[in-house]
């Protein structure tokens, strides 16, 4: 998935729901910075992006260590960070 | 100078046509010569006989000079070179023609180390002199960005020069700048360069940061944080569409301008702050005169709501009061709500205002949409945000102040919840003054009541007793003066003739005494019918010309209304009789839609006014303040125009 899709499709509606709107732009905005300062390719900035929400302390408050880290994680996934390989297996039997 | 500058043929050109190259080659030259000079014995120049060397060892010594010239006049690269060639031209000797090949060896191998030692001492010279010229190419870009930096307080301006002066001084093609907005809830993009304008054309965007630090045009780029006090208050991203690496001192000397364009950042945002505090004040400061200058709870309360809803950038505003007797909450005064919210009504106990009273304490929804106690038309005619404050004062909840957004959904931030409770507070203030002020008039309407129910009573017994006393002796005087004892006596009857005269007189006195106090035309007649008797009497007995003129189509007015207007006149009319010396005086009525208007206007000798109407007191004017007070009381206003030899105009208008 883009990045930018999993950002509007998963990560912010995610924030919306537990921290309301001006506290989910707040949030996505210092991210955002993060991801502009990364430098490299769109996915080491959504890693950046990520890693700066990961260690935002008012989503730690409210979520807790545990589920930061593992939503975190869940959203990491979303973006892989190479292409996946297509393993095309021939049926050979006939 | 760049900091990415690179040798060209200008340079190559430049190091040619330099008298130091050719002062060079002609000291190499000289070498040859002597160190071959028995080899060149062909040539036409003065090598032979006694000036003949032999050893040659001074002329290996010598060929130092020129490899230390080179090394120092035209740089180590030079040096390297001369060396070179001195090493090539020594060579030769030492291989085939030195008769000591173990002396010319270590001689010439000391010549090259002497000369190397003295490239290595230009080299260092020369880097020294390059880290100087990079220090002061820093120092300089560092001052043209501090000198735009401080040459301004419009951030956007500002920004666009320092990135315009970035961009000249590291030679690449393209940047941005981004900045937190004040609520640090989006990046906003405040200066920019190169980039393709079909991308910049929005200006805010956490998206558009994301897409524009990726464009091809910055494929090669640093990007810094734009910081101040620790704080992170934007970014700027430099590069370039090729590819390049960027070196150490190139991104040291961005993050030192990152530094510098942060704390103007910093700067720019706290005088945008003290610019917007001042105007807050300001406005809260007009809020206060506001209530202080003016009683009217209508025009008072209508004007908070509108500076309330431009204080905090919203796009509606209403003010709901609690309604004792009835137990529900009143929304009177409202600006800029939709004709379907104007129309809606809030069910009893339903509603943010009521929330915000029972809790006495602010409430902001950032999505009414998604509030679950939300009310349906009020989500429909397309409220998106609100806030609310309650208006409270001494511990009392009168209403809330309510502010809303019809456009799109926006947050409130501490700092909006605080402006609005400043405002509702004033408007607190207002209210509390509102109902002071309604509370000493009723006092004062209870004192004239009272007054005006006393004077009925004592003209009725003035009246109904008095004068009726009077009247049975004055007959009883007539039954004497026909007696016929007392027909005898003259000197009797003059005595009781006088005394019947007088009890007429008296009688007379004590009826127009009751009127005075109480017409009871007033009651029965109403006012044109006692006006009209108070004009008459008035040209009777003053010998002053009084009229009355009606205007409009007469009819009664309440009873108050009524009294009021007739204790105006009757005061305008003494004041005439015992002051003006006025030989003409007009009385005139005129009813209009919703108001009566009464005016008395004489031809006497006129007076200076007061500057001020507060002034009347003072200057002993006691019958003018009680006119005036009479017509507040109803809620209308007494105007006098006077001055010395104009006569004077006294106007009363009251609603009806």
């Amino acid at each position: 998935m883009d990045p930018e899709t999993c950002i509007e499709e998963h990560i912010e509606p995610a924030l919306l729901r537990d921290f309301g709107l001006s506290e989910t732009k707040s949030l996505l905005a210092t991210a955002t910075l993060a991801y502009v300062t990364a430098g490299g390719g769109k996915i080491r900035r959504y890693r950046a992006f990520l890693d700066s929400l990961a260690a935002n302390e008012r989503l730690l408050r409210k979520w807790g260590p545990e589920r930061v880290s593992r939503q975190c994680e869940e959203w990491k996934d979303l973006v892989p960070l190479e292409p996946q390989p297509v393993v095309v297996i021939k049926d050979t039997s006939s | 100078m760049g900091l990415n500058s690179t040798p060209s043929m200008g340079r190559v050109q430049r190091i040619v046509l330099s008298p130091s190259l050719w002062l060079v080659i002609a000291m190499l030259l000289s070498g040859v010569i002597l160190h071959y000079s028995a080899q060149l014995r062909s040539l036409p120049i003065p090598v032979h006989g006694e000036m003949e060397l032999r050893r040659h060892s001074t002329e290996r010594v010598l060929l130092i000079l020129p490899i230390g010239y080179a090394a120092f006049a035209l740089g180590p690269t030079a040096g390297l070179v001369s060396l070179a060639v001195a090493f090539l031209i020594m060579l030769p000797r030492v291989l085939f023609l030195s008769g000591s090949p173990a002396d010319a060896a270590t001689e010439t191998i000391a010549v090259t180390l002497v000369g190397g030692l003295t490239i290595w001492l230009a080299w260092i010279k020369k880097s020294q002199e390059v880290l100087r010229e990079k220090a002061a190419t820093r120092l300089q870009a560092i001052n043209s960005v501090s000198a735009v930096l401080t040459g301004s307080l419009d951030l956007r301006r500002t920004l666009g020069e320092a990135l315009n002066v970035v961009l000249e001084v590291t030679g690449l093609e393209a940047g941005l700048i981004f900045v937190l907005d004040e609520k640090e809830a989006d990046l906003t993009l405040v200066a920019h360069r190169g980039l393709p304008r079909a991308m910049t054309e929005g200006t805010t965007g956490l998206r558009l940061a994301r897409v524009l630090v990726t464009d091809p045009a910055l494929a090669s780029q640093v990007a810094i944080p734009l910081k101040s006090k620790g704080e992170t208050l934007g970014a700027m991203v430099v590069g370039e569409s090729g590819d390049r690496r960027f070196q150490p001192e190139e991104v040291e000397l961005l993050s030192a301008i990152a530094a510098q364009i942060g704390v103007a950042a910093e700067n720019a945002r706290l005088h945008r702050d003290v610019t917007r505090q001042l105007g807050r004040e300001r406005r809260l400061n007009e809020v206060a005169e506001g209530i202080t200058s003016e009683l009217e709870l209508d025009k008072v309360l209508s004007k908070v709501v509108q500076i309330a809803e431009e204080l905090v950038g919203a796009d509606a505003g209403v003010i709901g009061l609690v309604d004792e007797t009835r137990g529900v909450i009143r929304y009177p005064y409202r600006h800029n709500l939709p004709e379907e919210m104007e129309q809606t009504r809030i069910p009893e106990g339903q509603g943010l205002a009521s929330l915000v009273i029972a809790s006495d304490a602010p409430a902001v929804i950032e999505d009414y949409y998604a509030y679950p106690h939300r009310i349906e038309a009020f989500a429909k005619a397309g409220l998106k945000s609100i806030m609310a404050v309650p208006i409270v004062t001494g511990g009392k909840v009168f209403g809330t102040l309510t502010v809303l957004t019809l456009k799109e959904r926006r947050s409130f931030s501490d700092r909006d919840v605080t402006v609005l409770s400043a405002v509702a507070r004033q408007a607190a203030i207002a209210i509390e003054n509102a109902r002071l002020y309604e509370n000493m008039r009723s006092f004062a309407k209870q004192c004239l009541t009272a007054q005006e129910q006393e004077r009925k009573r004592m003209a009725r017994e003035l009246h109904d007793d008095t004068a009726q006393s009077l009247v049975a002796l004055s007959r009883q005087l007539d039954a004497l003066l026909v007696n016929s004892e007392v027909e005898r006596s003259s000197p009797v009857k003059a005595r009781l003739r006088e005394l019947r005269e007088l009890a007429a007189q008296i009688s007379q006195d004590v009826r127009r005494f009751s009127q005075a106090l109480r017409p009871s035309t007033l009651d029965d007649l109403g006012l044109l019918p006692t006006l009209e008797g108070l004009t008459n009497r008035m040209s009777e007995d003053d010998h002053i010309d009084a009229r009355l003129e009606v205007v409009g189509t007469p009819r009664r007015l309440s009873p108050e209304a009524e009294l009021i207007l007739f204790r105006i006149a009757q005061e305008a009319l003494t004041n005439v009789r015992r002051h003006s010396g006025a030989t003409e005086v007009v009385t005139r009525v005129e009813f209009t839609n919703g108001r009566v208007k009464l005016n008395v206007r004489d031809n006497g000798r006129g007076f200076q006014l007061p500057d001020q109407a507060r002034e009347y007191v003072q200057s002993g004017k006691l019958g003018l303040t009680g006119m005036m007070e009479r017509a507040e009381l109803v809620g209308g206003t007494l105007t006098v125009h006077s001055s010395p030899g104009t006569g004077t105009t006294v106007e009363a208008e009251i609603p009806i």
